[in-house]
C-alpha cells in the first residue's frame, strides 16, 4: 500500500518537474510577452571601474529611452548588471548566474578583453547572444559564432594601424613596447609586429607590467637606456598617466602612443599637463560639449543632465551598442526568438551616426562592424583626431 | 649612474613596502596576530586625507596629521571591538577575520560619495618636482617617502629605547603574562599598537597617493609587503624596513635587466629564496615557548 503510495508520488513529481522543461525547450531564453532580458558584465569596482560606469550609464540611457517610448520590438527591457572587478574569475561565475540563473536573451557589451574571450563560449555555448563586448580581441568575432558580434577594433587591428600611420609621419623609429601581460598587450603586439614586418621595421625594446602595477620606474628606464623615440603603450588609465609621469621625471620624451584601452577623456582630466601629446588609436571618438554636430551637443547634454558629469568615451560604446541591440529587436518586432534576432543581424548595416561611429555591417561570416581605425592626440587638454579613418 | 638611478627607485618604492611590513611587525610582535588588512588600512588612510582635502578644504599638512591621528584612533577602536574579543581563538579565525576586514573597508569605502570607485588625484603642494642631484633625477614625491621612512624609523626607535610605552611595548610583546604580572596594561598596549600600525598605515598611503592615485583598490600593494615582512623577518621590526628596502630594490634591478615578466616574480623568488636558506628572516630570532 505504501509502496504504491511511494511509486505514484514520485511519479507525479517527475511529470510536474518535467512540464516546465517542455515549456522552456520551446520558449526562447530571456523573452516574454512584455519583456526581454539583457544582461551586462562590467566592472564596477576594479581597476577600469571609471570605463564600466560610464558604460553602464550610457546602456541605461539608452534602454529608459526605448522603454519610455514603449520598449523595443514591443517588449521592454529589463537590465541584469554583474560586477567582475576586471577579474576574470569573477566574470566566469557572473556569466553562469546569467545564463542559468537569471536566463538572459542577450548579453551586451561586457567589459574586458581577456574575461569577454573567457566568458564568450559561456554565453553562446548557453545559447545567449553575445553582443558588442568592450574588448579588443580577434577571437571575439573571427571565427564567426552563429551567436556573437563585435563592434570595437581588435587591438591587432589597431597595432597595424599605429605602426603604419606612425611610419607614414616619419618613417626612421626606434620602435619600443610597454604592454599590460594580457591579451590586451599580446594582442596589441602581434599588430604591431605584423605591420613591422611588412614594412621591414623592428620594436628594438619590450616591457611589460602586471595588470594593475603602479610602478613603472624600472621600465621606463630601460626604454629610456634603449633609446627609444616611440613607445607604444599597451595601457589603461592609471598605468598610462604612471608611465607619462616617470618619463617625464627622468626627462623622458618619445611619442607615446596608447591604443582605444588609453582613449579617455580622463586621461587628461587625471593626468594633466604631462599627457599633452599623447596619442591613441580609437575607433569612435571622444564627445565634447561643443562638438560641431548639433544631434552630438544635445546626447552630450542630456547625458549630463542626467548623470551630473561628462560623458566619455565608454558611455558612447555603452548607448551605441544597446542603440544597435534596440534597433534590431524593433526589426524583428514581437515574434522574438534567437534565430531571427541574429538573421536579422546578419542583413543590417547601421550607417555613421552621431556618435561618430564609422558604418556598421554584419553577415553571416562578418561579425565585426567595421575595422576602421583613427589616432588622435591630446591637445590642450583635448583629444584631437590628427588621421582619418584608416583600413589596418 | 643607471645603477644609483635604479636604487633611488628601487629604494622608494622598498620604503612604501617598509611601511606596511612596519604595520605587519608591530601588531605581529605585539599580539602575534597577522593583520591581513593592512593594505586596506593604508587606503583608508588615504582616503580619508583625500576627502579632508575635498570636504573641509584642509591644506594637505593638516589634512595629513588628522588623518594620521584619526587613522591611529580608528585603529585602537577596531582592536577593542573586533579583534580583542576574539583573541584566543586559533589563529585561523583572526586571519580570517583581518581578510574579512578588508572586504568589507573596500565595499564601505566605494559607497562613500567622493570616492566611490573612481580614480582621484591628492593635490599635494610638492606634486611634479623633481630634483636634479649630478646627474640624478629624484622625484619629490620618492624624497618624501625616503626621507619621511627615515624619520619615522627614528621616532620608532628612540620610543622603543627610551620611553616607558616603549619599553612597556617590547615587555609585553616578548610575554604577555610576565609583562602582565609586572603591572603592564597589556590589553590596553594591544589597543596602542594597533593604533601606531594604522598610523604608519596612513603615513604610507599618504606618501605613496601622488604616485599610484587615491582609489579603492589601492591597498592591494600591501600584499608586496609580506614578502618585505618575511624576508626580514616577522618579529623583527628593522627587519622589516630592510626587507621592504631588499623587495623595493631586487624588483627595480629585476625590471631593468631580467627580460620582461621577471619583475612580477622577483619579490617572491626572493621569499622563497629566504625561506630555504634562512626561515627566519635576516633579523629575525629563533625563539621558543617552553611549557
Amino acid at each position: 500500500m505504501i509502496r504504491q503510495a511511494r511509486l505514484s508520488t514520485i511519479a507525479w513529481i517527475a511529470v510536474a518537474l518535467s512540464l516546465p522543461l517542455i515549456a522552456q525547450a520551446q520558449a526562447t531564453q530571456g523573452v516574454t510577452k512584455n519583456e526581454v532580458l539583457v544582461g551586462t558584465i562590467q566592472d564596477l569596482s576594479g581597476p577600469i571601474a571609471a570605463f564600466g560606469k560610464e558604460t553602464l550609464n550610457g546602456m541605461n540611457m539608452r534602454i529608459d529611452e526605448a522603454n519610455a517610448a514603449g520598449g523595443a520590438g514591443g517588449r521592454k527591457i529589463r537590465l541584469i548588471v554583474e560586477d567582475s572587478s576586471y577579474d576574470t574569475k569573477k566574470a566566469v561565475l557572473a556569466a553562469h548566474k546569467l545564463v542559468e540563473n537569471d536566463k538572459i536573451f542577450i548579453t551586451v557589451a561586457n567589459i574586458g578583453t581577456s574575461l569577454a574571450l573567457t566568458t564568450m563560449p559561456i554565453f553562446t555555448e548557453g545559447g545567449v547572444i553575445h553582443a558588442f563586448p568592450l574588448a579588443s580581441a580577434r577571437g571575439l568575432y573571427d571565427p564567426p559564432n552563429p551567436l556573437a558580434f563585435a563592434f570595437t577594433v581588435p587591438y591587432y587591428q589597431q597595432g597595424r594601424v599605429i605602426m603604419k600611420a606612425l611610419t607614414d609621419m616619419r618613417a626612421d623609429r626606434k620602435w619600443c613596447s610597454l604592454m599590460q601581460d594580457d591579451d590586451l598587450g599580446s594582442e596589441l603586439m602581434k599588430g604591431l609586429e605584423s605591420k613591422a614586418a611588412e614594412l621591414n621595421r623592428k620594436i628594438i625594446e619590450k616591457t611589460s607590467y602586471k595588470r594593475g602595477a603602479t610602478d613603472f620606474s624600472s621600465q621606463v628606464a630601460r626604454l629610456k637606456s634603449a633609446g627609444c623615440d616611440t613607445v607604444v603603450v599597451g595601457t589603461t588609465l592609471r598605468e598610462t598617466i604612471g608611465t607619462l609621469n616617470e618619463a617625464k621625471k627622468i626627462g623622458f620624451a618619445p611619442d607615446f602612443i596608447g591604443t582605444a584601452a588609453s582613449y579617455s577623456h580622463l586621461v587628461p582630466k587625471l593626468g594633466g599637463a604631462v599627457t599633452e601629446g599623447f596619442m591613441s588609436s580609437h575607433a569612435s571618438s571622444q564627445p565634447y560639449a561643443d562638438d560641431p554636430s548639433k544631434a552630438l551637443r544635445d546626447w552630450f547634454a542630456a547625458y549630463k543632465a542626467r548623470y551630473g558629469e561628462d560623458p566619455g568615451q565608454y558611455a558612447v560604446f555603452g548607448y551605441a551598442s544597446m542603440d544597435w541591440v534596440i534597433k534590431t529587436l524593433d526589426k524583428v518586432g514581437p515574434n522574438l526568438t534567437t534565430q531571427r534576432f541574429v538573421e536579422t543581424m546578419e542583413t543590417s548595416t547601421f550607417p555613421r551616426d552621431k556618435l561618430g561611429f564609422d558604418t556598421m555591417s554584419f553577415t553571416r561570416t562578418k561579425r565585426l562592424g567595421s575595422e576602421a581605425v583613427r589616432i588622435s592626440r591630446i591637445q590642450n587638454g583635448r583629444w584631437v583626431p590628427i588621421t582619418d579613418y584608416l583600413q589596418p | 649612474m643607471e645603477i644609483v638611478q635604479l636604487l633611488i627607485s628601487g629604494a622608494a618604492l622598498g620604503c612604501i613596502y617598509a611601511l606596511i611590513a612596519l604595520g605587519f611587525v608591530l601588531i605581529y610582535k605585539a599580539t602575534e596576530t597577522v593583520n591581513f588588512a593592512q593594505g586596506e588600512m593604508m587606503m583608508l588612510g588615504a582616503c580619508v586625507g583625500y576627502l579632508l582635502m575635498l570636504w573641509f578644504k584642509l591644506p594637505f599638512i593638516w589634512a595629513a596629521l588628522v588623518s594620521v591621528a584619526g587613522m591611529a584612533g580608528f585603529g585602537m577602536l577596531l582592536e577593542r571591538t573586533v579583534i580583542r574579543p576574539i583573541l584566543g581563538q586559533p589563529q585561523f579565525t583572526v586571519v580570517m577575520l583581518t581578510i574579512g576586514l578588508g572586504y568589507i573597508t573596500r565595499g564601505l569605502v566605494t559607497m562613500l560619495p567622493g570616492i566611490g570607485t573612481d580614480t582621484h588625484v591628492l593635490d599635494v603642494p610638492y606634486k611634479g618636482e623633481v630634483w636634479n642631484l649630478g646627474g640624478l633625477v629624484l622625484s619629490a614625491e620618492q624624497g618624501s617617502i625616503i626621507g619621511l621612512t627615515l624619520v619615522l624609523c627614528l621616532l620608532l626607535y628612540l620610543m622603543f629605547k627610551h620611553t616607558k610605552l616603549g619599553v612597556a611595548m617590547q615587555a609585553s610583546s616578548q610575554n604577555q603574562l610576565a609583562a602582565y604580572y609586572m603591572g603592564i596594561p597589556v590589553k590596553r598596549l594591544n589597543g596602542v599598537v594597533w593604533g601606531l600600525s594604522a598610523g604608519v598605515a596612513t603615513i604610507a598611503g599618504l606618501l605613496l597617493a601622488p604616485i599610484t592615485f587615491v582609489h579603492v583598490n589601492m591597498g592591494f600593494i600591501g600584499l608586496k609587503a609580506f614578502p618585505a615582512a618575511v624576508v626580514g623577518g616577522f618579529g623583527s621590526l628593522p627587519g622589516a624596513v630592510v626587507g621592504g628596502l631588499v623587495i623595493g630594490i631586487v624588483e627595480a634591478f629585476a625590471g631593468f635587466y631580467l627580460p620582461e615578466g621577471f619583475k612580477d616574480i622577483a619579490a617572491y623568488v626572493v621569499v622563497l629564496a629566504m625561506l630555504v636558506v634562512k626561515p627566519n628572516g635576516l633579523f629575525g630570532e629563533k625563539l621558543r615557548k617552553k611549557v
